[in-house]
């Protein structure tokens, strides 16, 4: 546990000590924010059946498909970085476990995550001004969120593992997390409702849905559990490898 | 391996191979457990492939394999494993805290002194040079001690300031422990160097001190002569008798032979015989770059 607390220190050191993380939040705030006025100033009512339907839950589903795009480059870094600079030798021969090296990285990008999605926060307190008050549903839905982001930062820092440089990592992240989040529609299109039920139970969008109402269901955690061990497991192994 | 055992490290017929090709054919290597031994090889030798052996980076067959296993290796490559981001004495606090195995408290006050870096502490690693950098990155692995310090190609880029600091540095570590370096720069193995393995086409084809192996294997002898009344017709005349080769160089003269047993005697006497005051004469050793390219080429 001491050593995955250096570890962690050291990347969230190297982390928030550098420009990427405040430019990443600047661009995420504006284009989340953006999003959020326009549904905002369409709005014709003010209610909270309103808000939650025309505001919230769009903004909040746009920022769901932005993570896809935002993830792959958060965690690209993560392994990437290590293996040009040769320090990934330098955490190999040291004391610190495959365990510690990968969880050191991917904690690392889930406090980078709470801090970029934390700002999403901001808007139903802004409307909470105009009376605007089901919190129960907007914690939900930005814990889903936050899920999400969970999985995608484990699949990011996996593809970062296994890449050799950035890019390769970034596309093969949004290849994967891009073709499970288009999964839903494909289920759509399919006649046999099993097979259509099973591939809509593996994509990411039928595993947000229960949260945007406002309600945890145990097979959405299911799901993203064992999504967030198959790659962490992959990656510890593959860490193991290269010892 | 036996505590008391002169060898840190003894390897014995040690193989690997990269997709079918053999990159090693049966290395035998012996690594003092003190003093600075220099690994040579031209490259695609496998010269990195037995460091990354060494360290069991990677898999590789051998018949004897002996390091205790609770030495402690430290390893610096060519590319330095350092957090450009990171402050010196962040970094520096990082890597012993990830390769400490005991509770000890890191003296960093002492080890930055030690390395000459007390001027960089505070500066981010990016911002240093890359001679500065070569010395944090060995400052690291001296943080947690190891018995052992492997070091790949430590002088390049360096400036020739840089690489008599880097020198007198390991000069001084290798007092208390062995230090294992593969370089190119053979005059500054040759410095720095108690022993030296030469590694050509995935064998070492010498092994041990610098003396005995340039003894072992000079194929001609060299010396130079200074006189105070010789002509360019007398030395000829003694080459001729001889049926030695030679070289003016300045005022004196550099006589060569492959008659390695008797040359300096006859020589000597040739000299007495046509009446030739010698001012000097001394035996050239044959130089570590020289030796190399004799048994590599």
């Amino acid at each position: 546990m001491k050593l995955l607390k250096i570890l962690l220190y050291k990347e969230l050191r190297q982390v928030f000590s550098g420009s990427m993380i405040y430019i990443f939040l600047a661009i995420f705030s504006f284009i989340s924010g953006g999003l959020f006025f326009g549904n905002l100033i369409s709005l014709n009512e003010v209610t909270n059946k309103n808000i939650i339907d025309n505001v919230l839950s769009p903004t909040f589903s746009a920022v769901n498909f932005l993570l896809i795009f935002f993830t792959p480059v958060l965690t690209m870094r993560n392994f990437v970085d290590e293996k040009k600079s040769e320090t990934l030798n330098l955490l190999l021969l040291s004391n610190l476990s495959s365990t510690h090296i990968f969880l050191g990285k991917y904690i690392s990008s889930l406090i980078q995550g709470l801090f970029i999605i934390s700002t999403i926060f901001l808007f139903p307190i802004i409307l909470a001004f105009s009376g605007f008050s089901d919190w129960g549903m907007v914690f939900s839905y930005i814990l889903g969120l936050y899920m999400m982001f969970s999985i995608y930062a484990c699949v990011g820092t996996f593809c970062s593992l296994v890449s050799k440089n950035a890019i390769t990592s970034i596309v093969i992240c949004f290849a994967i997390l891009f073709s499970f989040m288009i999964l839903f529609t494909t289920a759509a299109m399919i006649d046999n409702l099993m097979i259509s039920q099973i591939i809509q139970y593996f994509s990411f969008g039928g595993h947000i849905y229960y949260f945007s109402r406002g309600a945890i269901a145990s097979f959405d955690l299911i799901y993203m559990f064992s999504f967030i061990l198959f790659f962490s497991y992959t990656s510890i192994q593959i860490l193991e490898v290269k010892r | 391996m036996n505590k008391h055992s002169q060898y840190l490290v003894k390897i014995r017929d040690l193989k690997k191979n990269f997709s079918g090709k053999e990159v090693l054919k049966g290395v035998d290597l012996d690594i003092p457990d003190k003093g600075i031994h220099g690994f040579l090889g031209v490259n695609g030798a496998g010269k990195s492939t037995v460091m990354k052996c060494l360290l069991r980076l990677i898999d590789f067959e051998s018949k004897e394999f002996e390091i205790d296993k609770d030495l402690k290796i430290g390893y610096l490559s060519e590319n330095l494993p350092l957090y450009h981001d990171l402050r010196v004495c962040e970094y520096l606090q990082f890597v012993f805290e990830i390769y400490s195995s005991n509770d000890k408290e890191l003296d960093l006050d002492e080890l930055i002194k030690m390395t000459n870096l007390i001027e960089v502490k505070d500066q981010p690693i990016y911002s240093l040079s890359k001679g500065y950098k070569q010395r944090v990155a060995l400052a690291a692995v001296l943080s947690y001690e190891p018995g052992l310090i492997i070091l790949d190609e430590p002088f390049v880029g360096l400036d020739p300031h840089m690489v008599m600091k880097t020198k007198d540095l390991l000069l001084e570590i290798s007092k208390t422990r062995s230090i294992f370096v593969s370089s190119h720069q053979l005059a500054e193995i040759a410095d720095i160097c108690d022993s030296v393995s030469i590694l050509h086409h995935g064998r070492v084809i010498e092994n041990g001190d610098i003396t005995s192996i340039t003894s072992k294997l000079q194929k001609k002898v060299i010396i130079e002569a200074e006189f105070e009344n010789a002509t360019d017709d007398l030395i000829e005349a003694i080459c001729e008798e001889l049926s030695c080769e030679y070289r003016k160089k300045d005022a004196k003269y550099i006589f060569q032979s492959a008659n390695i047993d008797e040359f300096k005697t006859k020589l000597s006497h040739a000299f007495l015989k046509k009446g030739l005051i010698v001012l000097s004469q001394k035996e050239v050793p044959l130089k570590l770059d020289q030796l190399f390219k004799e048994v590599t080429l």
